[in-house]
């Protein structure tokens, strides 16, 4: 028996749509029931105030500054080195070998899964290099973790500069690095903003890199070779130690709307990127 | 007579395995204005390129012969390339204006050069360029609005002011008017003869009539080759070549 | 001039650090695990069913094994769920709606995996536990969550698969009378296979790579799980737990896990970057 196709076609559609509103609803029921519960626990006392007793009592402090700190290390490191290598594609060089090589080497990075880059991180930064779990060994893996993001927002942030701006350029007598620098790149740089604000969402949320390679001392970090434990990673502990439940609702809230924060400004600058060009 | 500005000899030019210039050989006068015709894929924004050393930028291409400049050629390795296009200006056929004010558009060379300009000093250039291209009067009110919201005629204006701003020797223009109204054409021409008398100016244009009106000299190119080349009177009463005679009539084109 | 060719230099130097990286992670995990399976021999390791480390014994059996189920479920609850998502938004929503909705769902995809284990922890192992049986924490908990975590990339990725098939593939088909969904099905979804594979694949590669959550929800008990309700653990979860205390041939054992892992997830990335080439 044939069901008529209109039939099938209503049917369908009420599966689907029936479909995407679970689905919509797992998303955001995750973060209404982390602020509900979460929220509250969030005071003044709760931001600066030191972990006493282990994480059961006092504020996470230390845990923002070194989230701060972390992301801080890894952005000055990614940063340089993603801008520059979005440069060089687009600029100096033609779609050959190299280029697919370069584009092969930050995707597949892109792909490798995070306790992988623990796992390097500690056997490079933490034991080879003798960096100890620190801020340091932490911020160089998770520079690693954002590295591909940059590269590709960067990429096609620079992609989008019309060629126009750059024959106006050399033919004003101006070399090829001042134009970069000087009309390129101002040009490409809300987009660029972008990646890196994406990557500082990623940065923060991160657990199993900054486990392993900086560490989860509850001081609060001074210098780039202390260890120190990042919001993401105090949560994880008091959750599975299960030393504490309000202030873990707390953490995960302060991390979640701080990354929703941060992605929304990111998605901001870049439409507002797209509608000057278009 | 004027002195000669630029000797042309043997200019020949690939991209790749296709040949785009082919032996070109001729003379531009100082003062004078040049004009290039011919139908497209002729070669004649490739020459222009070859002159400010533009078609450097473009890969797997070759150059041969040479181009002097004040008797120097500027196809030599060792010559000044940053220097060559701050002598020799380019206004292309999009009006191209940086995402900037007015005033920075203008000031964008100069302050480039590297010499300490005071604010005084680049007003003033500002300003007699802008005059130079016909546009003082629009804008001088605007000076710090984005150079974005200029009608097609005025930004195309901006973007002669602009090079006339590096105070150039020589300006290209790569078919300026194309894409521009009547009017707007008719000031930029008559801005082009006020122009001459100053610099060397070679136009490009596929508009046969904009040579004959504007030009002192004309060559007229076909695929590649230089057919002719002459006093523009001259080469559009009696043309020496068939060819040119059919591309003035518009029997091709 | 010369300056031009020293920046150039510079510029390609730090364009290989991004593949730089990638050579020296390799080289890294390689030599730190390499050893330890060539002792114990490659099919011992990759098929030995015990992993008792301290006892000498590494067999990661039990693990390779509870990661391809807990994955393969994460898929069987994940991508129908994505796929109607992707083709309701990207078909049938109105294109404010799906303008509103499409980033916000990958704004979702921000949100930390310690978050999405914790929410397993406190609201769903008990669940399964009340009305399913077993401890909780099991195989059927870290398939659902995982399933629930890989919805973002697998939607937005197909949204955009989708999106990509042309509008004339479209009206044509309509012009004919098809209903929009026969369109979908026979015309749509054929032409935006290559993009949905690909994002397929990139879920399956998170699910695959995904430890805090799955640490947290699904138990880490050391057998060959019978039953979805038993209590698994996966290669990341090994590695991640004991990384913490081991020392010695231990922890090339928990590198050499890394290998096996890492090895996995390049065939799975090069995959959905060659079929999406092909496109």
């Amino acid at each position: 028996m044939r069901l008529d196709p209109f039939l099938t076609q209503r049917l369908v559609k009420s599966l689907l749509w029936c479909l995407t509103g679970l689905t919509l609803f797992f998303l955001i029921f995750i973060i209404a029931f982390i602020s509900v519960k979460g929220l509250p626990q969030v005071s003044f006392n709760f931001l600066f105030h030191d972990i006493e007793d282990m994480g059961r009592a006092g504020g996470i402090f230390p845990t923002i500054v070194s989230t701060i700190y972390l992301t801080m290390v890894a952005l000055l490191i990614a940063s340089p080195l993603g801008v520059g290598t979005a440069i060089y594609l687009t600029e100096y060089t033609r779609e050959g070998w190299i280029t697919k090589l370069i584009r092969f080497g930050a995707e597949c990075l892109a792909g490798v899964p995070s306790i992988i880059l623990g796992l390097f991180g500690f056997v490079l930064f933490v034991i080879k290099l003798n960096f100890g779990w620190s801020m340091l060994s932490g911020g160089l893996s998770l520079a690693i973790m954002v590295l591909p993001t940059i590269i590709r927002t960067s990429e096609e942030a620079l992609k989008t500069v019309p060629q126009e701006y750059q024959d106006v350029c050399f033919s004003l007598g101006l070399s090829k690095w001042h134009t970069i620098t000087r009309v390129v790149l101002p040009c490409a740089l809300p987009g660029i903003m972008t990646g890196i604000v994406l990557s500082i969402g990623r940065a923060i949320g991160e657990t199993a890199v900054v486990l392993f390679t900086a560490g989860a001392s509850l001081r609060t970090p001074t210098s780039r070779f202390d260890s120190g434990r990042s919001m993401a990673v105090h949560f994880y502990i008091l959750a599975r130690e299960g030393l504490s439940m309000p202030n873990a609702y707390g953490t995960a809230a302060i991390l979640i709307i701080s990354i929703l924060l941060i992605n929304i400004t990111a998605y901001t600058i870049m439409q507002r990127f797209l509608q000057k060009y278009s | 007579m004027n002195p000669v500005k630029i000797q042309v000899r043997d200019l020949t030019f690939y991209y790749g395995q296709h040949l785009a210039i082919d032996s070109l050989h001729l003379d531009v006068r100082q003062g004078e204005i040049l004009g290039l015709m011919g139908p497209a894929k002729s070669g004649k924004t490739t020459f222009l390129r070859v002159l400010n050393r533009m078609c450097d930028l473009i890969p797997n291409s070759r150059v041969q012969g040479n181009v002097f400049l004040d008797n120097k050629d500027i196809l030599a390795l060792e010559y000044d390339v940053d220097n060559l296009r701050r002598r020799v200006g380019m206004v292309f056929a999009k009006p191209v204006p940086l995402p900037r004010s007015i005033y920075e558009n203008l000031a964008f060379g100069p302050r480039l050069q590297g010499k300490e300009i005071n604010s005084g000093i680049l007003d003033d250039l500002v300003e007699k360029s802008l005059k130079e291209a016909q546009l003082w009067e629009e804008v001088k009110d605007r000076l710090h609005e984005s150079a974005l919201k200029l009608s097609g005629g005025q930004q195309q204006r901006l973007c002669l002011a602009r090079t006339l701003a590096m105070q150039p020797e020589v300006i290209l223009l790569d078919e300026p008017t194309s894409g521009l109204d009547p009017i707007s054409t008719a000031r930029i021409e008559e801005t082009l003869t006020q122009l001459k008398k100053d610099f060397t100016i070679i136009l490009v244009s596929n508009n046969t009539k904009q040579i004959a009106r504007c030009s002192d000299k004309v060559a007229f190119l076909l695929m590649s080759r230089l057919i002719e080349y002459g006093i523009t009177p001259e080469v559009f009463m009696v043309p020496k070549n068939k060819q040119t005679d059919d591309y003035i009539s518009g029997r091709f084109g | 001039m010369g300056k031009e060719k020293l920046i150039e230099k510079v510029l390609m130097l730090l364009a290989f650090s991004a593949i730089g990286s990638l050579l020296l992670i390799t080289i890294f995990i390689f030599n730190e695990g390499l050893p330890i399976i060539i002792k114990t021999g490659v099919g011992n390791f990759i098929f030995g069913a015990h992993w008792a480390p301290t006892k000498g014994h590494y067999g990661i059996l039990a693990m390779i094994l509870s990661s391809i189920y807990v994955t393969i479920g994460a898929m069987i609850f994940g991508v129908p769920l994505a796929l109607a998502c992707a083709i309701t938004l990207a078909e049938f929503a109105p294109v404010h709606l799906t303008r509103f909705l499409k980033p916000t769902i990958e704004l979702l995809a921000g949100i930390p995996s310690v978050v999405y284990g914790f929410l397993g922890v406190v609201l769903l192992v008990p669940l399964i536990r009340e009305y399913l049986g077993g401890p909780g924490l099991s195989l059927l908990a870290a398939a659902l969550i995982l399933g629930i975590m890989i919805l973002p990339t697998v939607i937005s990725i197909s949204i955009d698969a989708i999106n990509a098939v042309p509008n004339i593939y479209r009206e044509g088909s309509i012009a004919l009378g098809a209903t929009q969904w026969q369109t979908i099905r026979k015309l749509v979804l054929p032409a935006a296979r290559s993009g949905i594979i690909t994002a397929i694949i990139l879920g399956m590669g998170r699910a695959i790579g995904e430890t805090m959550a799955v640490i947290m929800v699904a138990g880490n008990a050391l057998k060959i799980p019978t039953s979805v309700l038993d209590p698994v653990r996966t290669l990341t979860a090994n590695i991640a737990l004991e990384l913490g205390y081991a020392s010695g041939a231990h922890r090339e054992a928990l590198f050499a896990t890394g290998i096996v892992l890492f090895i996995i997830i390049m065939i799975l990335n090069t995959t959905a970057t060659l079929i999406a080439g092909r496109k």
